[in-house]
């Protein structure tokens, strides 16, 4: 028997491709690739013969399509930008109306807070307020507990912001602002002419904030790169998406740049392309991302996501898109810290925390046989910490008196390389334990598990169940 | 064919092209060119107009994506 006519392909050549669909099931071709460990995107075109009586015994003759599925589950690490789009489509577009994407002050004016503030405070205390002026954007701590928020009031060495922060801060945290010049007239998006009051500091080659974020959205940030200067015109690279007042500030900034997933009624759809070793393509369109889990165990073993996705469509790529990664490092747990109930916990060995939107495919006369909507009914927030046992009871490592006395509390669970390397963070405003085991064992160290459930506070600044912030050197929105 | 890469941040293309910063032109061969132009971070850079052509703008390729050709099949079972 000779042997089959074809060249075998590689497994290792094969890739994940990802690009954000401006129209739910329109084909993208991928632009950003996750280097991944699994991809188990398939179809089911909804094959069935129905059983049925006509004087034979064969129990399926005729051979009919219902309702086709394109699923799978796409698994690998995370990284600080490679195929950050999966959060876009897990918990909502990035840039939203008063969400927009935050820059790295160039110059900044820092400081210190002079007294802890707590969550929801609108009121910080500096320990000098010079620099810091009504309208001005203040940068408040650093790392998964930044916060930036639009100046509206200062007396003294008191600052007052338009939004309620999210998170407590203790006091000494470093805070920071800055100015550059600010618009002299009116922008209407979109449009890539800016004409500041002064462009002293800026060059071609520059990136300039404009704006600042306030959560109603009458204020969103852009962060542009400035590809000319005439005078007090600059050229962008970019047209602007949100309109900005005249006398809005512009601030020069560096990276990394801030990037809000605000969670959304509305999600993002993505293509995915599974690329089959390097040879072909089966391009997935419409595709929406059902669970979201993360686990970021203890090891050696990257921190890892699976996303289950759900999709439209299915096409051949006879030639697959060009592979192109972001040359960065995914995350380890050494790099892993859970702020749970208000403190920082260095007890941990494993996070896992789930997204679940509730995907509902939902089937219509469109005269093709996959689902004409998939829509994400709910957003449902949980998942599991594992922690060595210290205490039933005590004020930070009492898990158990929380489960038992239905202590509700913050989760902020954040990925951190050195050397601003990139961030990613999750925040759960609140969250309630609701199992709490302990598996002893002789030759064990005693270990707690916990489960935990988000809920969406009632009251408060954060009205959400979760939202997810990148820190990375990406200044466009995803 | 020459393109050139509009993205924001440099990538590492897996290919003989390797690193690309923004902005930055590169030739890949005319038959992998399919490959590349697709993308929405990928343009294809104008020809340099011809002696007897100068003052004409060379014609601006068309994206396979504008195209509507970043497929080749559509499955669409009936």
């Amino acid at each position: 028997m000779s042997f089959p006519n074809f060249v075998e392909k590689y497994g290792s050549l094969s890739a994940t491709g990802l690009a954000r669909e401006t129209t739910f099931g329109s084909p993208i071709a991928a632009s950003t690739f996750l280097p991944m460990a699994s991809n188990t995107m398939e179809e089911d075109p909804g094959w069935f013969a129905p059983h049925l009586m006509q004087g034979v015994r064969d129990y399926q003759i005729y051979n009919l399509y219902g309702e086709a599925k394109y699923q799978g589950a796409i698994a690998g690490p995370l990284f600080p930008s490679n195929a950050i789009q999966l959060l876009s489509a897990a918990v909502g577009s990035d840039a939203q109306a008063g969400y927009g994407v935050v820059g790295t002050y160039s110059t900044p004016t820092s400081t210190t807070s002079n007294g802890a503030t707590v969550a929801g405070a609108t009121t910080i205390t500096l320990t000098s307020a010079s620099g810091f002026v009504t309208g001005q954007q203040i940068t408040i701590d650093t790392g998964q507990s930044t916060e930036v928020r639009l100046i509206s009031n200062v007396v003294s060495t008191t600052i007052t912001v338009a939004d309620a922060l999210y998170y407590p801060h203790a006091s000494g945290a470093t805070v920071t602002t800055a100015t550059t010049t600010t618009l002299n007239g009116a922008l209407t998006a979109p449009t890539t002419t800016v004409v500041v009051t002064s462009a002293t500091g800026i060059v071609t080659g520059s990136f300039i904030q404009i704006d600042v974020n306030t959560v109603s959205g009458a204020k969103t940030s852009e962060v542009r790169k400035v590809t000319n200067v005439v005078t007090n015109t600059l050229t962008i690279d970019t047209a602007i998406t949100y309109n900005h007042a005249n006398g809005a500030q512009v601030i020069l900034v560096t990276t990394p740049y801030m990037h809000t997933f605000a969670q959304a009624n509305t999600l993002p759809s993505l293509t995915v392309e599974k690329n089959l070793g390097g040879f072909q393509s089966l391009q997935f369109a419409g595709c929406r991302v059902g669970k979201f889990d993360l686990k970021a165990p203890v090891g050696n073993t990257a921190v890892e996501m699976t996303t289950d996705f759900s999709g439209q469509s299915v096409a051949t790529l006879s030639t697959p898109t060009a592979v192109s990664v972001v040359n960065e490092l995914p995350y380890v747990f050494a790099e892993a810290n859970l702020n749970f109930f208000g403190s920082l916990r260095t007890d941990v060995t494993n996070v896992n925390a789930v997204i679940d939107n509730g995907l509902k495919e939902t089937y219509t006369y469109s005269n093709q046989h996959g689902p004409s909507f998939i829509t994400p009914l709910i957003v449902h927030g949980s998942g599991s910490v594992d922690v060595v046992f210290d205490s039933l009871n005590d004020t930070t490592y009492g898990d158990f008196n929380r489960l038992a006395n239905g202590t509700l509390g913050q989760l902020q669970f954040s990925l951190i390389h050195p050397a601003n390397g990139g961030t990613i963070a999750f925040f759960y405003p609140q969250v309630a334990i609701n199992k709490f085991a302990n598996d002893l064992k002789q030759e064990e160290v005693v270990m707690s598990a916990l489960t935990w459930e988000a809920t969406r506070p009632l009251t408060g600044a954060a009205l959400f169940t979760v939202q997810a912030v990148v820190f990375n050197s990406t200044y466009i929105p995803y | 064919m020459r393109l050139r890469y509009t993205g924001a941040i440099p990538v590492m293309f897996t290919t003989a092209v390797g690193e690309v910063e923004p902005d930055a032109e590169f030739d890949v061969p005319d038959d992998e060119a399919d490959a590349y132009t697709g993308r929405p971070d990928i343009e294809q850079v104008p020809d340099a107009p011809a002696a007897d052509m100068q003052g004409a703008a060379p014609p601006k390729r068309r994206s396979a994506k504008a195209d509507g050709l970043t497929s080749d099949t559509t499955t669409t079972a009936e």
